[in-house]
């Protein structure tokens, strides 16, 4: 048990001073670093899809549509009413919350492919009233001209900008990390496991599924925030459903109810699709394959590479001599 | 009056599209257990396929249909050998996601060979309105009921009078018992494939025509089709054609009545109604299972 300890401290920091290291090493390529913010929001996203449905078994095919209410949300309060970015954050995870509480009620009494569809549902749902409700949101147009980030009126580098969203990705890892470890985290992951023995332990299901639900729609909504104000222009087809299976194939390919999985497969399909930009038809051609073959092959997705999985766990605690079954950290 | 008559008509052919979808993918749900999102975009390899023999090789509809059949048959059952059959162990969320995966990569197969603009598809039962009395009616719409409603006959029969629609309803029911009993689980398996393909065959033909040819053309529909087997009663042929042809008739209704824009969200309200009233569907029973 100590090895496992020793190598979690040592590992951990030196991979936040080299992933800290990227922007400086990056900084006069506007590109990569346009490509580093993106990817810090998708690791929010996909992290907050990984609480729901690597930690709590909640298949959602609708992910996006959070992620849309948070960047419509920020972007109208900051455009149309000059709303400082942490006020504006704050009002996206406030909507975002309780919608994703109010869809949380019925969602959580459904399985497998009904909640799939109905998750899938909300998604077209809340795309169309973004397409059509075009007081707000101008509809197809999009919204553009949202601010950056400013500090005391005056424009930020891109290299800061850099730094201030890292700061967001390790305060939101930190969180979840809190989250999981807690009783929250462990009856969730008891909710995954089986739903009847939780009830039966006095696990109030409903209860935390719809918690999931609104704490995965919070992480969406920052990161809505942060991908509209980095873009500076939104419309609403980057909120489609075909982007929320983008997102849950982040989270398969990184690895389903590990604590990194939405890290890895973040920068994983993030790459990717950057990578093959040039090649449009092959981008979602080439996650979808990869999500098959994953869960073929590798279930714990890319962690299993890096010896975090479920499994690898598993097999190292009971080479320590613990009875421990699979467990995630 | 007449104009509810027209949209009526509208409306069943709208619903016997879906229920061509629903009914495979409902076949394949009470047979193998297992939800395969990937219907849909079985159509649409069905709808390219069908375009490649009914236009570009001119072969007569008739028998371009029944090649189309060939060509799904042969997708879905390749499709089932490679992908899903290492799966059947695993949980149903990860069988899901292989559907859910398997329908991204046709969709987007499709689109890098195909391109991703909309193919022409000449229509083929007739698309201009002929006047009958004091009506206009569109003779497609009235030949896609028709042939719907037939094919939906012919399912019935067979599953109700041949031994092996009898021995699927029995793999439905309890499927080691029927394994037990001698039915052969690779048989039924290939039938049930074999009949969900040719069904999504026969909905691409018919769709082809008024929707044109195009690679997202599945998954919008599949969706539909899903919720109206969900609405009408999960792993119940009966349930399959009754949600179809009702949200056929309701979203033709509501689009020309309510508003067209929200047309696409009626589906999942219904859906959601569904879910919180009648869980097992219009027509399904309340199943019951041990812990």
């Amino acid at each position: 048990m100590k090895k496992n300890r020793d190598r979690k401290w040592v590992s951990m920091p030196v991979t936040l001073i080299v992933v800290m290291a990227i922007p400086l090493l990056i900084r006069n390529n506007t590109y990569q670093l346009n490509i580093f913010l993106m990817i810090c929001g998708y690791v929010v996203l996909a992290n907050g899809l990984n609480i729901l449905m690597g930690y709590s078994g909640q298949l959602s095919l609708g992910h996006a549509a959070f992620y849309g209410i948070g960047a419509y949300v920020c972007s109208v309060l900051r455009r149309d009413c000059n709303v400082p970015f942490l006020v504006g954050m704050i009002a996206a995870i406030a909507l975002c919350v309780l919608v994703g509480l109010l869809f949380g009620l019925p969602a959580c009494r459904q399985k497998g492919i009904f909640l799939a569809l109905i998750t899938a549902g909300f998604n077209t749902v809340i795309n169309l009233i973004l397409i059509n409700w075009k007081s707000v949101t101008n509809g197809s147009a999009g919204l553009s001209n949202i601010p950056k980030l400013s500090f005391g009126g005056g424009q930020i580098g891109k290299l800061t900008y850099c730094y201030i969203y890292l700061g967001i990705v390790v305060i939101v890892m930190l969180l979840t990390y809190w989250v999981i470890r807690s009783k929250i985290g462990r009856a969730l992951i008891a909710v995954r496991e089986s739903e009847v023995a939780a009830e039966a332990m006095g696990i109030n299901v409903s209860l935390y599924k719809c918690m999931a639900f609104a704490l995965s729609a919070a992480l969406a909504g920052i990161a809505g925030c942060m991908y509209s104000t980095y873009a500076g222009y939104i419309d609403p087809t980057s909120f489609t459903s075909n982007f929320s299976i983008t997102v849950m194939a982040m989270v398969i390919i990184g690895g389903m109810g590990h604590l990194f999985g939405g890290v890895i497969g973040a920068v994983f399909v993030g790459v990717c699709l950057e990578l093959l930009r040039s090649f449009a038809d092959y981008q979602q051609l080439v996650y979808g394959l990869l999500m098959i073959i994953v869960v073929r092959f590798m279930p714990d997705g890319l962690s299993s590479i890096f010896g975090l999985g479920r499994r690898a766990f598993a097999t190292l605690a009971a080479r320590n001599g613990r009875q421990e079954g699979g467990k995630s950290v | 009056m007449n104009t509810l008559i027209q949209l009526l008509i509208q409306g069943l052919a709208l619903g016997s599209m879906y229920a061509l979808l629903a009914l495979g993918y409902n076949l394949i749900y009470s047979t193998m257990n297992m939800a395969h999102f990937a219907q849909g975009d079985v159509m649409m390899v069905g709808a390219y396929a069908g375009m490649i023999f009914y236009v570009n090789m001119d072969i007569p509809f008739l028998p371009a249909v029944f090649l189309t059949m060939i060509v799904t048959i042969a997708v879905m059952i390749i499709i089932e050998r490679l992908v899903y059959r290492p799966m059947y162990d695993r949980s149903a969320v990860s069988l899901l996601i292989c559907t859910i995966g398997m329908s991204i990569v046709l969709r987007n197969g499709a689109q890098a060979i195909f391109g991703p603009s909309s193919h022409g598809f000449p229509s083929v039962l007739g698309s201009t309105a002929v006047s009958v009395g004091s009506l206009l009616i569109v003779p497609q719409n009235v030949w896609i009921t028709v042939i719907g409603a037939a094919l939906m006959a012919a399912l019935g029969l067979f599953m109700n009078r041949t031994k092996m629609g009898i021995a699927m309803r029995a793999v439905s029911l309890n499927r080691t018992a029927a394994s037990l009993m001698g039915i052969k689980m690779t048989t039924i398996t290939l039938f049930t494939y074999g009949i969900a393909a040719a069904l999504a065959a026969v909905a691409a033909c018919l769709m082809a025509p008024i929707y044109k040819v195009y690679p997202t053309m599945g998954s919008t529909v599949g969706l539909k089709a899903m919720t109206a087997s969900c609405i009408g009663g999960m792993g119940n042929l009966y349930g399959a054609m009754v949600g179809s042809l009702l949200l056929g008739l309701l979203e033709t209704l509501f689009g020309a009545y309510v508003s067209t824009q929200y047309k696409e969200a009626l589906s999942v309200i219904l859906l959601l109604l569904i879910l919180l009233l009648k869980p097992e569907g219009l027509l399904g029973q309340k199943r019951i299972t041990k812990v």
